[in-house]
C-alpha cells in the first residue's frame, strides 16, 4: 500500500513539473524582432519617407500638384491635368501617408511612433525634433484633405477626424513644445547620422520649427488673424535659415539599386512622360530668368526650350501622337540627376515667407530686401552663379522688382517659381493667395467643371473602414468633393 | 475443466488466450505456453475463449466436457482488432466510439513515388491528398474531413512510433512567379519501414492531443524485430521508370506570327498557315516553314528511378531488434534533375527485466535533390516557355542556349528584358540544389509497476536540417539587373517529445475500466541563417565569400507546449463502452491571459448485437456509435501576431531602417477551437465477409484566427483577430468484403466513399470576404460568409436572362460588372464534393493481384495556362475558324473595304445580343476571342473530377521448390504501376491533380508540370 502511494506521488511530481509555464514569456519573445529599440531607426524612416520617396512624389506631385501648380505635365491627357480627381491616386495617397502598405513605409505612422519612443527612453532632444517633424508632415495631410484623424491615429482602432482649426492648433503648440525640449540641459544624445537631414543638429531644427511656425502663421492669417499675429510675434526675431546650408532637403542616394532611395523624380523620369510645363517655361524666357536652363532642357526636336500645355482639349488628336512630345522640354539636370536633392523647405522660401508677413504689416522687416533675398537664394540654389549680374539684371527688371501695389502676387510668384516640382506647397499658397493666376484651362471635365481644386477626396478604404467617422467629418466640413475648401481656404 | 487453445489453420497452441467463465466473477485465467489452461466451472456455464486477431469463441459447459481442444479462427475482419489510438494507446476497434481508419502495409511497399503520402489517396474515407504538379518529391495537401480553418494550418498531425514529428513543409512556395518545392518533411520516410498508418479521423479521436488534435492524426508505426530463432533478412531492389503522359494539346498548324503575317520575333502563333515554302527562321536559317512536332514532349525525357531496400531483424522472447537500410536514387523527367536519398534505421526493444521493458529507435535520413523545377510563372519553369513559345519554334534550335559574350540565345531575340527564357538555359545555368539530413530518435521504458499499474516514460526528438542553394547566372534574360545573384541558407528545424503516462485498470464481473493519466511536453525550434548574394568576383565561384554584395538574416523561433490529460475507458459486459478523455494544454504561443485551454471527449460505443439474445442472426455484428468532443489549433499564431515587433532593415545612405510591423498585432488572441459531433454504424454480415462502416459527422471551427482589413489610419494593414466560424459536415462510407474466400483464392474488395460539405458560417461582422490567395490573372481562392472556404472566384461572363452572350463595341463577349464596378464572381470550389476509392486484392496460390482507383467528384481548378496558351495561340482550341477568317480577311481587302465596313464572312461564330438587346450573329477574329477570353477567368475553370487508375500490382511468391538449396525462406517478384491514368477527366492538356501551391490557395494551375506515371518491378527476398 505504502508502496503504491509512493508510485502515485511520484507520478504527480513528474506531472507537475511537465505543467509549468514559467519559461513561456522567454520562449515566445520574438528573438529577430526587438520588443524595445531606439527611435533612430525609426526617424531615418520617418525622414526619408516624409520627403517624399518615388510612389508619393509621382502620385502627388508629378500626377497632382505639379499638374496643378503647372510645374509639369504628363503626355497624353490625364484626368488630373484638367482638374477631374483620381479617386484611386487619392486614396492611395492617404493609404499610404497613414499605413504601411507593401513597400511604402507610412511616414506618418512612424514619426507618431519615434515621439512614443523617444518618451520611453527620455530623450528631450529626440522628442523635440521628432515633434517638430511630426508637425511639418501633419500641415501637409490636413492641408491636403482637410479634416483628418489626427489625435487618435495610430491610437484607436477607429480614430476620430479632428477639425482642421484643432490640427493648426496642435500643430502650433507641438512645434513650441518640441523647440523648449530642444532647450533641454542635461547630455542627451541627438540623432547624429540618423538624421538624414541636419544631423541631429539643435540649431538648424530650431531653425526650421521657426520656419515652419511662420509658413503656419501665414496659412491661417485670413481666418485666425489673431492667432496668426501671436504666433508671429513669438518667432519674429528668428533665428531663421540664413542660408542655403540651412536648407531642409534628402539627398537621394545614386548607388542604391531600389528605387525607394533613389531620386524620386530621376525614378519618374525614366517614363518618358513628363514635360516641363508651358506656364513655368514662359514664364522664365520672358523674364530671361538665369534659371531656366536649369530647370529644362532643350527639346529633342529643335533644341529650342519649350513647355507643353497644361489641360489641354483631349478631343484635341495630337495630344496622343507620340512623337508630338518631341517637340517639348524635359525636365532639367537640377531635377533628374542621379545625386540629385529634393527640398522640403528652402532658404528661398524662408525668405519669401518673412517678406509676406513684413508685407503685411505683421514685422517691420524690409520687404524688399527679403525679397530680393529669396531670389538670390533660388538661383544660387540651382546652380546659378552671378556671373555677369545675371542675378541682379533679373531682380531689376520692372515686373519682378519689388512694388507694394502688387507685392503680395510677386512674392507669392517669385515662391512659386523656387518651389519648382513642389507642387503641393505651391498648390496650398495658390489656394490661400490666388497667385499664381493662370488661365483657365481649354477643357473642362464633367466633375469639377474646370474649377481649381481645393483638397483631395477621402480615401476609399477609409471610407469602407471607417465609415462612422468619416461621414461625421464630412457633414461638418462639406461634401467629400475637390471644391469644397478646407478651413483656412476662404479666399 | 481443462483444456488447451489451438490455432484453427496452422494447429498451432495459442498462448496468452484469455478464458472467462461468465457466470463466475473474476474468473479470467490464461493460456500458457503450450496453449493449455485450467478453469473452475460448474455444468450450464457459459465460457469464453478470445484471443487478439481471433474470433472470440463462447460454449455452455456440458457435462460430457471436462477436457477438450478448443480451435480458434483468425479473424479476417479483425473485429476484436486492437488499433493504436491517441498517444500511442491501443485498444480493441470494437470499443472505439469513434472513426478510426487503417492502411494496407501493402499499399505502401511499391515505393514507386518518393512520397509515401500519395499512396494514401483512396485508402481511407475522408482522406484526401492534393498532390502538386511541381516534379517529383513535391509536396500534398492533406486534408481529413475538410478545412477546418481559414488561415491557419489544416495538415493533420503526424506521429511516428509516437513521437510527434515535423511534417509541414516549412515554407510557401508556389506564386504566379515561381519557387520551388522542396517537399514536405514525409517524402524522406522510407515506407519499407513502415509496419502500420492509422488515421484519426474526428476530433472523437484525436481530443487527447488537445491543441494538435484539430485536422485528425496520422499514427504510424514503423517495424520492429520479432521473436523467433533465427535472423530474418529482407532485401529487396526496385526499378522504377517514370513517363510524362498528360501534355497540353498544341496545334500543328500554325506558325509564328499575328493577324495571319509571320514576323520572325514574334511572340504569338497567330502566323501564316503552314505551307512548305522557305523562309528566313530566327536564327536566320532559311528552312521550310513546315509544322514541328512534340517540341514539349521531346524536352522531357523518360526517368529512371531505381531503390534497394535491407533489412535484419532477429531477437528472442527477451530482446529484439530490427536494422533496416535503403537507397533511393530518382531521375527527374527533366533534365539535369535527380534526387537521392538513404535512409537508416535501427530499433532495439528488450525486457530489462519482468517488470520493466524498454523501447529505443533511431533513424536517420539523407536527401539530396538536385535542380528541383522552378514553378509557375517562373521564367526558368519550362512548362512555361513550351505554352508561350511559338509553335514554330524547333526545340533543337535552342540547345545552343548561350553566345561568346554570355548571353543568352532565346526565340524572341532578346538577351535582355524579357520573360522569354530559353529552357535549355534554365536547366543548365539557373540551377539549384538541397540536401537534408534528418534524425529521428526516441526512446521509452515501459514499467508495470503493479499488475493494475503501469508507467510509460517516452522520450524523442526529429531533427531537421536542410541547406539550400540557388543560382540565376548573369545575364539572365529576365533580370533587370544583368549581374549573378546566388543564395545559399541553412535552417535546422527540432521538436522534442517528452510523454509519461500512468495507466491503472480494474476488473469486475461485468465492468471493465481503466484510466490512464499523463502529462507531456513538446519543444519546437527554428533556426535559421539564409544569404543571399549579387554580382560574382571571381567567375563561376558559387559560394557566398565571393559576391560583391551579401545580405544575410537570421530566424528563430521557438515554441513549447505542455499538457495535462487523462483518459477514461469504461465497457460492460462487452457490450457498452464509454471513453471520456480531458487534456488541459499550455502553449506559449498564445497569450498569457489566454495561455491554457482545455480539450475533451466522450465516445460511446454500443454492440448491439450483443445486446440482446434475438438479435437477427445474418447480422454477425452491430454497433452504434456517438461521439462529441472539442479540440484546438494554435499553429498559424506567430510571435508577430502577439507583440509589436522592431525589425532592423536596411536603410538610406547607410542609416539603418528599424521597421514597424504591418499587421496589427492582438495580445489578447485565442486559440481556433473545433466542436465536433459524430455518430456511426458498424456492421459485419455473412460470416463477417461484409463489412459495413458509416460515419456522419458535423465539425464546427470557432474563433478562427486571420487578419482582417483595418483603416490605414491605425498605421496598419491588417489586424490580428479571432472571429468566424467554417462547419464542416459529411459522410463517409466504408465497404470491405471478402468476395470470395477459398484456401485457393481470395478476393477482398473494398470501397471508401466519403462526401464533404464546407461552409463559412461567419467570417467577422463587417468582413464578408476573406481572400486567401490568387494569382494576377484576377482569380482568387476566397472564403465568403454563408459560402465555403474555398470558392474560386473571378470574372465571368456578362449574359442576359436567356443565357445569351451580351456583346461590346466589337462584337466581342465581355465581364460582368456589378453597380460598384466589380467583377468578382463564385466561378466554382476547390475541394471536391465527394470522393470515392475502390481497391481490390486478390490473391491465387502464390500470385497476388491488386489494384486500387481514386475518385474525385465536384471541385474546379483554373487554369492560366490554358488562358495564356490560348492568348498566344500555341493549342489545338485556337485552330477553329482561323481558315475561315483569313479567307473573309482576303476577300474583304482584295474587294478594298475597311474592318468596319465588311461583315466577316468566317471566323468564329458568336451569337449573342448587343447592350441594346438586339439579337447578333457575327464571325469574330479567332486571335482576338482568345485574347478577350484569356480575360476572362470563368472561360478557363475546369471540372477538376477525375476518376483515376492508382495502383496495380501483380506479385507473385516463388514456390519453395525454386530455392531450397538457397537458404532463402521466400522471394517474390512484383510488377507494378503507379497513376497510371484517368479513366475519366474534364481537363485539357493537364492533371486536374495541378495546383501550384500546397497551401490555401489551391485551385489554381499555373504551368504545371506534366503528369507522370510510373511502372517498375521489384524483387523481394527473404533469408
Amino acid at each position: 500500500m505504502y508502496s503504491s502511494v509512493k508510485y502515485i506521488l511520484l507520478s504527480a511530481l513528474i506531472i507537475t513539473c511537465f505543467s509549468c509555464t514559467k519559461d513561456f514569456d522567454d520562449i515566445n519573445s520574438p528573438k529577430t524582432g526587438a520588443i524595445t529599440t531606439e527611435p533612430d531607426g525609426l526617424f531615418t524612416v520617418a525622414v526619408q519617407r516624409g520627403s517624399m520617396t518615388w510612389y508619393m512624389y509621382d502620385r502627388l506631385q508629378r500626377y497632382t500638384a505639379n499638374q496643378y501648380m503647372q510645374y509639369n505635365t504628363l503626355t497624353g491627357s490625364g484626368s488630373l491635368d484638367h482638374y477631374e480627381p483620381s479617386y484611386g491616386i487619392f486614396s492611395d495617397i492617404w493609404d499610404r501617408s497613414y499605413g504601411d502598405q507593401s513597400w511604402e513605409l507610412a511616414p506618418l505612422f512612424y514619426i507618431s511612433h519615434t515621439i512614443d519612443v523617444c518618451i520611453e527612453r527620455q530623450n528631450p532632444i529626440k522628442e523635440g525634433i521628432a515633434r517638430i517633424w511630426k508637425s511639418y508632415l501633419f500641415q501637409r495631410m490636413t492641408d491636403l484633405y482637410g479634416d483628418i484623424p489626427y489625435s487618435e491615429a495610430f491610437v484607436k482602432p477607429l480614430p476620430k477626424f479632428d477639425t482642421q482649426e484643432s490640427i493648426y492648433i496642435d500643430l502650433i503648440e507641438q512645434i513650441n513644445i518640441g523647440k523648449n525640449l530642444l532647450l533641454s540641459d542635461g547630455n542627451y544624445e541627438s540623432y547624429g547620422s540618423a538624421d538624414l537631414i541636419y544631423n541631429g543638429s539643435i540649431e538648424k531644427w530650431e531653425k526650421f520649427a521657426n520656419v515652419l511656425l511662420l509658413r503656419i502663421a501665414l496659412r491661417i492669417n485670413n481666418v485666425a488673424p489673431t492667432l496668426s499675429k501671436e504666433v508671429i510675434d513669438s518667432v519674429k526675431n528668428g533665428p531663421f535659415f540664413n542660408s542655403n546650408d540651412d536648407n531642409n532637403k534628402m539627398q537621394w542616394d545614386e548607388t542604391s539599386s531600389n528605387i525607394y532611395f533613389r531620386n524620386p523624380i530621376l525614378v519618374t523620369e525614366v517614363f518618358n512622360n513628363t514635360r516641363v510645363s508651358e506656364r513655368m517655361i514662359n514664364f522664365l524666357k520672358d523674364h530671361s530668368d538665369p534659371r531656366l536652363i536649369h530647370y529644362a532642357k532643350p527639346a529633342e526636336l529643335d533644341g529650342e526650350y519649350r513647355g507643353l500645355k497644361n489641360g489641354m482639349d483631349p478631343n484635341n488628336q495630337t495630344v496622343y501622337d507620340l512623337d508630338y512630345y518631341d517637340r517639348y522640354s524635359r525636365l532639367g539636370e537640377v531635377f533628374v540627376k542621379d545625386d540629385g536633392v529634393t527640398y522640403n523647405i528652402h532658404f528661398a522660401e524662408s525668405c519669401f515667407l518673412r517678406a509676406e508677413a513684413a508685407h503685411r504689416g505683421l514685422t517691420g522687416e524690409n520687404v524688399e530686401e527679403l525679397y530680393n533675398l529669396g531670389i538670390r537664394a533660388a538661383m544660387e540654389m540651382y546652380g546659378v552663379s552671378d556671373d555677369s549680374n545675371q542675378i541682379e539684371d533679373y531682380i531689376n527688371q520692372t515686373e519682378i522688382k519689388y512694388n507694394s501695389t502688387n507685392g503680395l502676387e510677386q512674392i507669392i510668384t517669385q515662391k512659386w517659381v523656387a518651389l519648382c516640382m513642389n507642387g503641393v506647397e505651391a498648390w496650398f499658397e495658390k489656394r490661400r493667395t490666388g497667385f499664381p493666376i493662370f488661365e483657365q484651362l481649354e477643357y473642362s471635365g464633367p466633375i469639377n467643371n474646370g474649377q481649381f481644386p481645393r483638397r483631395l477626396t477621402y480615401s476609399a478604404s477609409e471610407r469602407r473602414l471607417n465609415p462612422q467617422n468619416l461621414q461625421e467629418a464630412i457633414n461638418r466640413m462639406g461634401e467629400d468633393e475637390q471644391t469644397t475648401r478646407v478651413w483656412w481656404d476662404n479666399n | 475443466m481443462s483444456g488447451i487453445i489451438l490455432d484453427f489453420s496452422t494447429k498451432s497452441p495459442l498462448p496468452g488466450a484469455t478464458i472467462r467463465n461468465l457466470d463466475l466473477s473474476d474468473s479470467g485465467v490464461t493460456t500458457n505456453f503450450n496453449g493449455a489452461f485450467s478453469i473452475e466451472a460448474g455444468e450450464g456455464d457459459q465460457i469464453e475463449v478470445s484471443y487478439i486477431g481471433y474470433k472470440s469463441y463462447s460454449f455452455f459447459v456440458d457435462d460430457t466436457f471436462k477436457r477438450f481442444e478448443i480451435f480458434l479462427e483468425e479473424d479476417a475482419f479483425e473485429m476484436d482488432n486492437v488499433v493504436v489510438t491517441a498517444l500511442g494507446i491501443a485498444r480493441e476497434e470494437k470499443s472505439l466510439g469513434y472513426s478510426v481508419q487503417s492502411v494496407d502495409q501493402q499499399v505502401l511497399s511499391n515505393n514507386t513515388s518518393v512520397n509515401f503520402i500519395n499512396k494514401l489517396s483512396g485508402q481511407v474515407a475522408g482522406l484526401n491528398i492534393s498532390s502538386t504538379s511541381n516534379g517529383p518529391s513535391s509536396s500534398n495537401r492533406i486534408l481529413i474531413r475538410g478545412s477546418s480553418s481559414l488561415t491557419g494550418s489544416d495538415q493533420p498531425l503526424f506521429v511516428i512510433d509516437g513521437l510527434i514529428v515535423n511534417s509541414e513543409p516549412g515554407e510557401n512556395f508556389g506564386s504566379q512567379d515561381g519557387g520551388i518545392d522542396y517537399g514536405d518533411p514525409l517524402s524522406t520516410i522510407n515506407p519499407d519501414d513502415i509496419d502500420t498508418v492509422t488515421v484519426l479521423k474526428g476530433p472523437g479521436a484525436t481530443a487527447l492531443y488537445g491543441s494538435l488534435g484539430t485536422n485528425g492524426v496520422i499514427v504510424i508505426t514503423t517495424k520492429k524485430g520479432s521473436e523467433g530463432e533465427n535472423l530474418k533478412v529482407n532485401v529487396s531492389s526496385s526499378m522504377i521508370l517514370n513517363q510524362a503522359y498528360i501534355f497540353p494539346h498544341f496545334q500543328n498548324d500554325y506558325g509564328r506570327g499575328s493577324k495571319n503575317t509571320f514576323t520572325k520575333y514574334n511572340s504569338q502563333s497567330y502566323g501564316p498557315a503552314y505551307d512548305g515554302s522557305m523562309f528566313i527562321n530566327w536564327l536566320e536559317n532559311e528552312i521550310p516553314y513546315s509544322p514541328v512536332f512534340n517540341q514539349m514532349e521531346s524536352f522531357f525525357r523518360d526517368a529512371k528511378t531505381t531503390s534497394h531496400n535491407f533489412q535484419i531483424s532477429g531477437g528472442n522472447t527477451k530482446s529484439q531488434f530490427l536494422l533496416s537500410s535503403s537507397i533511393y536514387d530518382a531521375e527527374s523527367i527533366m533534365p539535369n534533375s535527380n534526387i537521392k536519398r538513404q535512409t537508416l534505421n535501427l530499433n532495439y526493444s528488450t525486457d530489462i527485466n519482468e517488470k520493466l521493458k524498454f523501447n529505443s529507435k533511431i533513424s536517420y535520413f539523407n536527401q539530396n535533390a538536385f535542380n528541383r523545377p522552378n514553378l509557375g510563372g517562373s521564367p526558368d519553369n519550362p512548362v512555361r516557355n513550351f505554352y508561350l513559345m511559338p509553335r514554330s519554334v524547333k526545340l533543337s534550335d535552342l540547345t545552343d542556349y548561350i553566345d561568346e559574350s554570355g548571353r543568352v540565345i532565346t526565340w524572341d531575340g532578346k538577351t535582355e528584358g524579357s520573360f522569354n527564357q530559353n529552357p535549355y538555359w534554365g536547366i543548365n545555368l539557373n540551377t539549384n540544389q538541397d540536401v537534408r539530413d534528418r534524425a529521428i530518435a526516441s526512446l521509452d521504458f515501459n514499467y508495470d509497476i503493479f499488475p493494475w499499474l503501469n508507467a510509460i516514460f517516452r522520450a524523442g526528438w526529429d531533427i531537421i536540417s536542410d541547406t539550400r542553394e540557388k543560382r540565376i547566372a548573369e545575364y539572365t534574360v529576365y533580370k533587370t539587373s544583368p549581374v549573378a545573384t546566388f543564395s545559399h541558407s541553412k535552417s535546422n528545424r527540432s521538436i522534442s517529445n517528452l510523454d509519461f503516462i500512468l495507466s491503472a485498470q480494474k476488473s469486475w464481473d461485468n465492468f471493465d475500466i481503466d484510466l490512464s493519466t499523463g502529462a507531456s511536453r513538446i519543444d519546437n525550434s527554428i533556426r535559421s541563417l539564409s544569404s543571399s548574394g549579387d554580382d560574382l568576383v571571381n567567375p563561376d565561384l558559387w559560394v557566398i565569400n565571393n559576391f560583391k554584395e551579401i545580405i544575410s538574416t537570421q530566424g528563430i523561433s521557438d515554441r513549447r507546449l505542455n499538457s495535462l490529460f487523462s483518459t477514461l475507458n469504461g465497457s460492460w459486459k462487452n457490450k457498452l463502452y464509454l471513453n471520456l478523455t480531458y487534456r488541459n494544454d499550455w502553449s506559449s504561443v498564445l497569450p498569457k491571459v489566454n495561455r491554457s485551454f482545455s480539450y475533451w471527449s466522450s465516445n460511446l460505443s454500443w454492440i448491439i448485437s450483443n445486446s440482446w439474445k434475438n438479435f437477427p442472426k445474418a447480422i454477425d455484428f452491430a454497433k452504434l456509435r456517438l461521439s462529441v468532443a472539442k479540440v484546438g489549433n494554435a499553429n498559424s499564431l506567430t510571435t508577430s501576431a502577439l507583440f509589436f515587433n522592431y525589425t532592423p532593415s536596411t536603410g538610406h545612405l547607410g542609416q539603418p531602417f528599424t521597421r514597424l510591423p504591418r499587421i496589427g498585432p492582438n495580445s489578447y488572441i485565442k486559440p481556433e477551437s473545433t466542436l465536433a459531433y459524430e455518430l456511426g454504424f458498424d456492421f459485419r454480415l455473412f460470416q463477417g465477409r461484409l463489412n459495413i462502416d458509416t460515419s456522419l459527422y458535423q465539425n464546427d471551427s470557432y474563433n478562427q484566427i486571420f487578419t482582417a482589413p483595418v483603416a490605414s489610419t491605425t498605421g496598419f494593414q491588417k489586424q490580428w483577430i479571432n472571429s468566424g466560424s467554417i462547419r464542416n459536415r459529411g459522410v463517409e462510407i466504408i465497404l470491405k468484403s471478402d468476395l470470395i474466400n477459398t484456401s485457393n483464392f481470395r478476393w477482398n474488395m473494398i470501397v471508401n466513399g466519403s462526401a464533404n460539405d464546407n461552409e463559412v458560417l461567419e467570417l467577422s461582422e463587417d468582413l464578408p470576404i476573406l481572400i486567401l490567395g490568387g494569382s494576377r490573372s484576377g482569380i482568387s481562392v476566397q472564403a465568403r460568409t454563408n459560402y465555403r472556404s474555398d470558392l474560386l472566384v473571378g470574372s465571368k461572363f456578362l449574359k442576359n436572362e436567356s443565357g445569351q452572350y451580351i456583346l461590346d463595341e466589337f462584337n466581342l463577349p465581355q465581364i460582368e460588372r456589378d453597380e460598384n464596378g466589380n467583377s468578382d464572381f463564385i466561378l466554382g470550389h476547390v475541394q471536391p464534393d465527394y470522393m470515392i476509392g475502390f481497391i481490390n486484392s486478390l490473391d491465387y496460390k502464390n500470385l497476388s493481384i491488386y489494384f486500387s482507383i481514386d475518385s474525385q467528384f465536384g471541385g474546379s481548378i483554373f487554369s492560366s495556362s490554358y488562358a495564356a496558351g490560348s492568348a498566344v495561340g500555341t493549342l489545338q482550341n485556337t485552330i477553329e475558324g482561323r481558315k475561315n477568317w483569313v479567307d473573309s480577311e482576303n476577300a474583304r481587302e482584295e474587294l478594298g473595304y475597311t474592318q468596319q465596313e465588311w461583315i466577316a464572312t468566317g471566323g468564329i461564330p458568336m451569337s449573342g445580343v448587343d447592350e441594346d438587346g438586339k439579337q447578333v450573329s457575327v464571325f469574330l477574329e479567332p486571335e482576338r476571342y482568345w485574347s478577350r477570353l484569356s480575360g476572362v477567368n470563368q472561360a478557363n475553370v475546369f471540372d477538376s473530377s477525375f476518376i483515376r487508375v492508382k495502383e496495380i500490382s501483380i506479385s507473385y511468391n516463388l514456390p519453395k521448390r525454386y530455392f531450397e538449396n538457397l537458404f532463402l525462406e521466400s522471394a517474390s517478384i512484383s510488377v507494378f504501376g503507379s497513376n497510371l491514368g484517368y479513366i475519366m477527366r474534364k481537363t485539357e492538356g493537364f492533371s486536374p491533380q495541378s495546383s501550384l501551391s500546397s497551401g490555401k490557395a489551391q485551385g489554381i494551375e499555373s504551368y504545371a508540370f506534366p503528369t507522370t506515371r510510373s511502372i517498375g518491378a521489384k524483387i523481394m527476398i527473404n533469408i
